[in-house]
């Protein structure tokens, strides 16, 4: 620090020789007038330094602000407070944590997309992204990346709450914005959209590894691992503005969101069949998918989780029901 | 006299002072760990040559992409030294070259030309590197 202050060492031998005149006996006028000289010019020189410096760090600061503005356009707000908040080098190291991991696309959009002019698919793209990542951000979802109209989010890193949380957290996130793209449907075929847009999600929950990957050159804060390949297979096979969910995110999340009975699915990359849930929506408040009838004395006693069933047995239940009444 | 040449660094810039061609050069970024320490040779570099120059023509190019607050103090003190030389009589063209579009080392320039009386001072645009 002593070291630095001497780009001051000029200034500090000026006021030096003024403190020395000061201190010593009968300084004859003349010194004192030609001293006096010299201190006006340095005291001068070091106002208008002084206001150039302070201007200069100014806009330095206002320079710092806009390109810390703009790095938060292009990496996720979790990242980017790691980035601005952490001393030294941002050092991610990889590291296993299980986390939620999501996928969405638009269905057929590359075929929709083929008709339309570059302008107009990115105002579109720019559009539609922009208000899926506001409902990301609203979740606390790390935004992982954008492919085209895919976005890849995932919960758990850097934030970590719980296993539960976080796949909550991420089917709310895909139901809040399956709601939205329905808005959205209306709202594009105003502004002359033809073909009606849907989304289709993928969800899964397990192992993955985060942290930096790339080259010396390019770094990505990313996460590799089955439940990224899962999420991705669910969402490829959900079908328009459907949510699938792995078995294992089904499992955290079933007291508060309604599901479909689970289909066994074919899915690539996957040697056994996969366990997907089909998410309905959210269960209000003390609301449950199960029917339950209970009466020892008339000798009645039912139970029915919908969630479980599928509907076509619930269809032949009600059939042989018929049948004994008549 | 030998021409100074310092290599630019990660933190510091490249110095390159030709006392045959006149033309002394101060180009990248500047925010050396030490900022008195880095400037010191070039200062006494400075300071030995204009007490040796006669009637030459001096084009000093300052580039700079990137100055910490300290370097903008020190970057102050070597335009002083300058331009009190000038001042003395010394020819001294000082080319203050930013990148087409970057205002900031526009509006940088803009106010080291305000504190100098007797140097001829340039703003020079330069094309971006491709």
């Amino acid at each position: 620090m002593q070291k630095e202050n001497s780009i001051f060492s000029k200034e500090e031998d000026t006021l030096k020789t003024a403190e020395s005149l000061l201190k010593g006996e009968a300084v004859g006028k003349e010194t004192l007038l030609k001293e006096y000289k010299g201190l006006l010019k340095n005291y001068k020189k070091l106002l208008r330094q002084t206001k150039t410096v302070t201007r200069v760090s100014d806009n330095q600061q206002r320079k710092l602000n806009r390109i810390l503005e703009r790095l938060g356009r292009y990496v996720s707000f979790q990242l980017f407070k790691k980035i601005t908040h952490e001393k030294g080098n941002v050092e991610i190291k990889p590291q296993r944590k299980k986390l939620t991991v999501f996928f969405s696309d638009l269905k057929d959009f590359t075929y929709t997309s083929s008709h339309m002019e570059g302008e107009a698919l990115s105002e579109f793209l720019n559009f539609y992204l922009e208000i899926m990542t506001q409902i990301v951000i609203k979740w606390g979802g790390t935004l992982d990346k954008y492919m085209g109209d895919a976005i890849m989010v995932f919960f758990g890193d850097p934030e970590f709450t719980s296993d539960e949380d976080h796949a909550l957290r991420c089917v709310s996130m895909a139901i809040e914005m399956r709601e939205k793209m329905k808005d959205l449907q209306k709202k594009l075929y105003d502004l002359g959209y033809q073909e009606p847009l849907h989304c289709r999600m993928g969800i899964a929950t397990g192992y993955c590894t985060v942290g930096n990957f790339g080259s010396s050159e390019r770094m990505d804060y990313t996460i590799v691992g089955t439940p990224v390949n899962l999420a991705s297979r669910l969402e490829t096979a959900a079908e328009k503005d459907e949510i699938f969910i792995s078995h294992e995110t089904w499992g955290y999340v079933k007291d508060k969101v309604i599901c479909d009975p689970p289909k066994e699915l074919h899915l690539k990359g996957f040697h056994q069949k996969i366990l997907a849930h089909k998410v309905v929506r959210l269960k209000k408040e003390g609301e449950d998918n199960v029917l339950l009838i209970d009466d020892e004395e008339k000798g009645v006693n039912l139970k029915i989780d919908f969630s479980k069933i599928p509907k076509e047995e619930i269809e032949s239940i009600i059939r042989r029901l018929e049948v004994e009444l008549k | 006299m030998n021409s100074l040449i310092i290599e630019a660094t990660k933190y510091t810039p490249e110095i390159s002072f030709d006392c045959e061609q006149h033309t002394l050069g101060i180009k990248g970024k500047s925010y050396p760990e030490n900022t008195s320490v880095f400037y010191q040779p070039v200062f006494e570099w400075l300071e030995e040559y204009l007490e040796n120059i006669g009637e030459q023509n001096i084009t000093v190019n300052m580039e700079l992409i990137y100055f910490n607050s300290s370097s903008s103090k020190v970057l102050m003190d070597f335009c002083d030294v300058l331009d009190e030389a000038a001042s003395d009589g010394k020819r001294i063209t000082l080319n203050w070259i930013y990148e087409e579009d970057d205002e900031d080392a526009l509006e940088f320039g803009e106010e080291f030309q305000e504190d100098l009386e007797s140097v001829t001072f340039n703003l020079v645009e330069k094309a971006p590197e491709r």
